[in-house]
C-alpha cells in the first residue's frame, strides 16, 4: 500500500517536471522568435484562454461542439457495430459492404467535408464527418476480431445447437468486447479530430472549429492556441470518462465482457 | 450403432492422411468405449458420430441424431460461471446464477463443484467436470464423451462414470484407461 502511494507520488512528480520541462522549452522557442504572431509564449495564451472563459459564449461553443461530436461518435460506433454485424453474418453482405467501408477509410476527411458541405447544414458536417470516420474503425476492429475468434467454442455451439441468438449474445459478443472496447478509445480521438476539421471547415456558428477559423482568419495566434488547447484538454477528459465506463462495465460484468 | 465401410482423411497441406479405410462397426451395447492409441481416430470418430465432420465415404446407421459432446478440450466460456456454462444448452430458456436448485446446479453439486465458481479459478479436473456436467443436462439422446475422466482422481471417477450409466443413454467414450471403461461397465472396441 505504501509502495504504490510512494510510485503514484513517484509518477506525478515525473509527469509534472515533464509538463514544466516542455513549457519552458516552449517558453524559449517563443522568446527566440519574438513574435507572438507567429509563436505566442505559453504567456500569452493563458492570458487569451483567461480572456475566453470569462466569456459566456466560448462555454456555449464547447457545449455545441461537444453534442454534435459526441453525437457523430455515437453514430458512427452503432453503425460500425451494424455493419460489422451483417458482414460477419452474410458472405454476400461482406462482399457488398466491405468495398464501401474501406473506401470510406481511405477518403482523406477534407474530401468528405467539401461534399457534406455540399448536401447538407452547417451543423451537420461534423456530426457525420465524426461518424464517418468513427465507423470504420469500430467496423475494422469487428470484423478482424471475429475472424480471428476461437473456432472451436463455435463449433461448440453448434453441438450444443445454441441457436443464433444465444451463440452470438454468449459465445461471440463477450469474445470480441475487449475488440469493441480498444475500437472505442481509438474512434473517440479520430471523432475529435475530424469534427473539429469539419467544424474550421464549415463554420457552423458557435463551434470550436469556428473560432479557430476566426483566430487564424483575424490573426489572433494566442487565442488560436488558447483554443487547440481547450480541444486538447476535452480530448483528455472525454478519453477518462470513455475508459472509466468501459472499464466500469467491465468489473460490473465480472470479467471480460 | 452400425458403421459400415467408413473412410476419412484429412490433409496436411497437401498430403493426405488417412484416418479410416473402410471401416465397419457394430454393437447393440448401450455403453461402448473406444480405446485404442494416441492418434488412431477415437476423437474423429466422436465427432463424426456428432456430425461434426463429413466422412469421404461410408454410412453411420441406427445412432441417434441429437447428441451431447464432450469435446476432448473442455470448450468452457471464461465469461460464465460453473452454473451458466451449464444452464445454458438446456432447451429452458437461460437465466444467470441466482442460487437455482434445477437439474444443472444439481448435477454441478453432484460432482463436487460450486455452481457459483468462476471458470478462471478451477483447475483442469474441475473444468473436466463443469463440461462433463454441460454434456449431461443437454438434452439428447446419446452421449459423446472424449476423455470425460482426464484429471479426475479415482473416487471422482467412479462417481462420475456412476453419474453418466444412470442417465441410460446411448453412451460412446473415447479413453485410454480400461478402469475407466470398467467403471462405466462399457463394451470396449479397440481402435488400430
Amino acid at each position: 500500500m505504501k509502495n504504490n502511494l510512494e510510485a503514484d507520488k513517484n509518477r506525478t512528480t515525473r509527469r509534472l517536471l515533464a509538463a514544466l520541462f516542455w513549457l519552458a522549452v516552449w517558453q524559449l522557442a517563443s522568446m527566440a522568435v519574438g513574435k507572438d504572431l507567429i509563436l505566442p509564449g505559453p504567456f500569452s495564451v493563458l492570458k487569451a484562454l483567461w480572456q475566453l472563459v470569462r466569456q459566456g459564449d466560448f462555454w456555449l461553443s464547447i457545449l455545441l461542439t461537444m453534442i454534435r461530436i459526441m453525437l457523430g461518435y455515437a453514430l458512427g460506433v452503432a453503425s460500425g457495430c451494424i455493419l460489422a454485424l451483417a458482414c460477419c453474418s452474410s458472405r454476400v453482405l461482406d462482399s457488398l459492404l466491405s468495398p464501401i467501408v474501406r473506401m470510406v477509410r481511405a477518403t482523406p476527411v477534407a474530401s468528405f467535408i467539401i461534399l457534406a458541405m455540399l448536401w447538407m447544414s452547417k451543423g451537420g458536417v461534423p456530426v457525420l464527418m465524426s461518424a464517418l470516420m468513427v465507423t470504420p474503425v469500430v467496423w475494422g476492429n469487428l470484423v478482424e476480431g471475429f475472424a480471428s475468434r476461437d473456432m472451436t467454442l463455435s463449433e461448440m455451439a453448434q453441438a450444443y445447437r445454441l441457436g443464433r441468438w444465444k451463440t452470438l449474445r454468449f459465445v461471440y459478443i463477450p469474445a470480441l468486447m475487449s475488440d469493441f472496447k480498444a475500437s472505442c478509445l481509438t474512434a473517440l480521438g479520430l471523432a475529435w479530430k475530424s469534427g473539429i476539421a469539419a467544424e474550421v471547415l464549415s463554420q457552423p456558428g458557435k463551434a470550436i472549429g469556428s473560432n479557430i477559423y476566426y483566430s487564424k482568419v483575424y490573426l489572433e495566434t494566442p487565442e488560436l492556441f488558447a483554443w487547440t488547447a481547450s480541444v486538447i484538454a476535452l480530448s483528455f477528459v472525454l478519453e477518462t470518462v470513455v475508459k472509466k465506463l468501459l472499464v466500469k462495465q467491465k468489473s460490473e460484468q465480472g470479467g471480460v465482457k | 450403432m452400425k458403421i459400415e465401410n467408413l473412410s476419412f482423411s484429412y490433409f496436411d497441406k497437401t498430403i493426405e492422411k488417412k484416418v479410416f479405410d473402410s471401416l465397419n462397426l457394430q454393437s447393440d451395447s448401450r455403453i461402448i468405449c473406444f480405446m485404442g492409441h494416441s492418434g488412431c481416430g477415437k476423437t474423429t470418430l466422436l465427432h463424426i458420430l456428432a456430425g461434426l465432420l463429413k466422412p469421404s465415404s461410408g454410412t453411420v446407421s441406427d445412432f441417434p441424431e441429437k447428441v451431447s459432446v464432450m469435446f476432448q478440450e473442455d470448450r468452457l466460456l471464461p465469461w460464465l460461471n460453473a452454473y451458466e456454462n451449464v444452464a445454458l444448452v438446456q432447451s429452458t430458456p437461460f437465466e444467470r446464477w441466482n442460487g437455482q436448485d434445477d437439474r444443472a446446479s444439481q448435477i454441478l453439486r453432484s460432482l463436487d463443484i460450486d455452481p457459483a465458481m468462476d471458470i478462471g479459478s478451477m483447475s483442469g479436473g474441475m473444468k473436466r467436470r463443469v463440461a462433463l456436467a454441460r454434456a449431461l443436462v443437454f438434452d439428447s439422446e446419446a452421449l459423446l464423451l472424449d476423455e470425460p475422466f482426464k484429471g479426475m482422481d479415482e473416487d471422482l471417477t467412479v462417481r462420475a462414470a456412476d453419474l453418466v450409466r444412470r442417465q441410460g443413454k446411448i453412451t460412446i467414450v473415447s479413453t485410454h484407461s480400461e478402469a475407466e471403461a470398467r467403471a462405466l461397465g462399457a463394451t470396449v472396441i479397440r481402435l488400430s
